[in-house]
């Protein structure tokens, strides 16, 4: 009979003890799981394909009439576009801003049809975050276009598009998303600057802020005043509303993180070692006679230890699927900016399939040592 | 085959010192048949744990086939009592979500063989529970359970077979059953050490060792 039946067979035996540790485990790693959802699809959240909503800091020329910035949606006023070079090279880990990208935005008519030209440079982020830029890359010779745009022109993905005396194709299927996007063709800052004969001239610069401070905490001070001091020739606006929401729920994902997730580590932790410590209680006299018969310490600490990772395993594949459903049922009303984001990842079975067993033997040690440990003599005389 | 010198075991209990044997020597012949007696507490369940390389003793030496039991490594010890030692105890100890033919077959070294698959079986032929080989020792009578504990001792070949009160908890009839197992293992050329204080196995023991207070008070 090999050390692995002993386990399950002792596992059955004592269905109770083993169900609590399993129950302990699978808790653990349901609150993993569903932490790790939450995070994937806030990430997720921000590089929607519908770009404002994702950048929520504007760095605009100084000399911009804000009234006019607001009507029309963007600056008349230019500014050089090596300043987003200055800017970028500012990145650094303790960034309070990040994902930053030139833009140049203007209304521009073709056939009639009145649109927004926004073209937009490649997109800069703070070194060694192994964060993805947000937003999408436009590949040279390509266009995106939004759907009235589509409607109008009755263009599709994949047709030409003809931009002054330069041609293009058009890569996105052009789905309404209810934004000014849906009268925007994105375009690749170089190919803008050549259309509007404005070369080398941005007229916006978008980041995304990453203090994620709510409005009563100020951040817009602290923004102007680092950007400020890198481009003294600017003005820093931020959409509040949606910064606001992203800040909230940021923080309210640091504070699960900070709080919650260690929590229910440690008391999961404190949970299966008493179970575990019980569990070497009920089995003195096993491990005395295991003793007597020959057995070693090591082939004893296995018997503990395997048993730890057997359930361990278990409750990994349990524990990613209760995270999963709980994230995707609760996820929404918690966190209600990244609702739509929150999708499954079945990659996370995988890892807490590593994850768990190693969690559940380290748990178990103390308590394996404990059983390694006895005085086999004493346990034998019990009656 | 076993030798104690100057065999000392103390322990420590609710702050003071207790000797359980004192400065015992003595020499077990192979092949002979020992029977410990003395009162509840004079150190005869500490006697035999200490010749089994259960029980690391305060002071003296055991040797076992000519090697120090305890100067050895806790490995080499633990294979020590695998290869020749077999251990029977009042309570059966026997392991309860395993089957007896698995009872039987963790005695055995490393993963069981094919030949110790077929020991077992005939262990289990020879003490009458061949049929029950897939139940479990909650499903046995008392004599039945000692009777597995008896064979699980005897899986490896032991050279000597240490007892403790095997039959302290069986009737008279199954009390001399399990005894007629030992006698038969005697007869076969192995040593055996028997705690009891009963008087079934007297007849057939060469020698009756009385312990008192720790001491060899009879030989």
């Amino acid at each position: 009979m090999s050390p692995w039946s002993q386990i399950i067979r002792e596992i059955a035996f004592r269905k109770w003890n083993a169900l609590l540790m399993f129950t302990g485990l699978a808790a653990v790693a349901a609150t993993i799981s569903m932490g790790k959802l939450i995070a994937e699809a806030d990430e997720r959240e921000t590089r929607r394909v519908t770009r404002d909503m994702g950048f929520n800091l504007r760095i605009i020329p100084a000399e911009t009439d804000l009234g006019q910035f607001y009507r029309d949606g963007y600056s008349r006023r230019m500014m050089d576009a090596s300043l987003l070079d200055r800017l970028a090279t500012s990145l650094t880990n303790n960034v309070e801003f990040n994902h930053l990208v030139g833009t140049l935005r203007h209304e521009y008519t073709i056939n009639g049809e009145t649109m927004m030209l926004v073209g937009l440079s490649e997109t800069y982020v703070a070194p060694g975050q192994g964060k993805k830029p947000m937003g999408f890359k436009i590949k040279p010779g390509t266009v995106h276009i939004g759907s009235e745009i589509a409607r109008a022109l009755k263009k599709k993905k994949g047709d030409k598009f003809h931009v002054g005396t330069a041609s293009y194709e058009i890569v996105n299927d052009a789905i309404e998303t209810g934004t000014q996007d849906d009268i925007t063709v994105f375009m690749r800052l170089e190919d803008a600057q050549a259309t509007m004969q404005l070369a080398g001239k941005i007229n916006e610069i978008e980041a995304i802020d990453c203090l994620c401070l709510t409005a009563d905490q100020d951040p817009l001070s602290i923004l102007r005043k680092t950007i400020g001091e890198i481009l003294p020739g600017v003005q820093v606006v931020q959409k509040r509303v949606q910064a606001d929401a992203r800040a909230k729920q940021r923080q309210t994902r640091e504070r699960v993180n900070q709080f919650v997730l260690p929590t229910v580590l440690l008391i999961g932790a404190l949970w299966v070692a008493v179970l575990f410590v019980i569990n070497v209680r009920d089995r003195r006299q096993e491990i005395g006679v295991l003793r007597a018969i020959g057995k070693r310490g090591g082939q004893i600490a296995g018997l503990f230890l395997g048993k730890a990772i057997l359930l361990g395993l278990a409750a990994s594949v349990a524990g990613a699927l209760l995270g999963t459903w709980l994230g995707l049922q609760f996820g929404p009303e918690l966190f209600p900016v990244t609702k739509n984001a929150i999708k499954p990842n079945w990659n996370l079975v995988s890892q807490l399939a590593v994850a768990m067993p190693v969690f559940a033997a380290l748990v178990a040690f103390i308590p394996t040592t404990l059983a390694v440990s006895q005085d086999p003599a004493a346990s034998l005389r019990e009656d | 085959m076993i030798h104690c010198s100057e065999l000392t075991k103390k322990f420590r209990r609710n702050g003071s010192e207790v000797v359980s044997l004192d400065r015992v020597s003595l020499e077990i012949g192979a092949g002979e048949f020992v029977v410990v007696r003395g009162p509840s507490g004079s150190g005869k369940t500490t006697l035999l744990l200490s010749i089994g390389g259960m029980q690391q003793p305060s002071a003296g030496t055991v040797t076992l086939d000519g090697e120090n039991l305890y100067a050895m490594s806790s490995t080499e010890r633990a294979r020590a009592r695998a290869d020749k030692v077999g251990f029977v105890f009042q309570m059966f100890h026997l392991v309860p979500y395993l089957s007896l033919l698995e009872n039987i077959l963790l005695a055995s070294p490393a993963w069981p063989s094919a030949e110790a698959r077929t020991r077992a079986n005939e262990l289990l032929e020879q003490f009458g529970l061949a049929k029950r080989a897939t139940h479990r020792p909650d499903e046995l009578s008392a004599g039945e359970r000692q009777r597995l504990a008896v064979a699980r001792a005897m899986l490896n070949r032991p050279g000597v077979l240490l007892a403790d009160e095997p039959t302290g908890n069986l009737d008279p009839e199954n009390a001399a059953s399990v005894i007629g197992h030992f006698t038969e293992f005697h007869k076969a050329g192995g040593t055996v050490v028997l705690v009891t204080h009963g008087t079934a196995a007297d007849s057939v023991a060469s020698r009756v060792i009385r312990l008192e207070q720790g001491r060899l008070a009879g030989d």
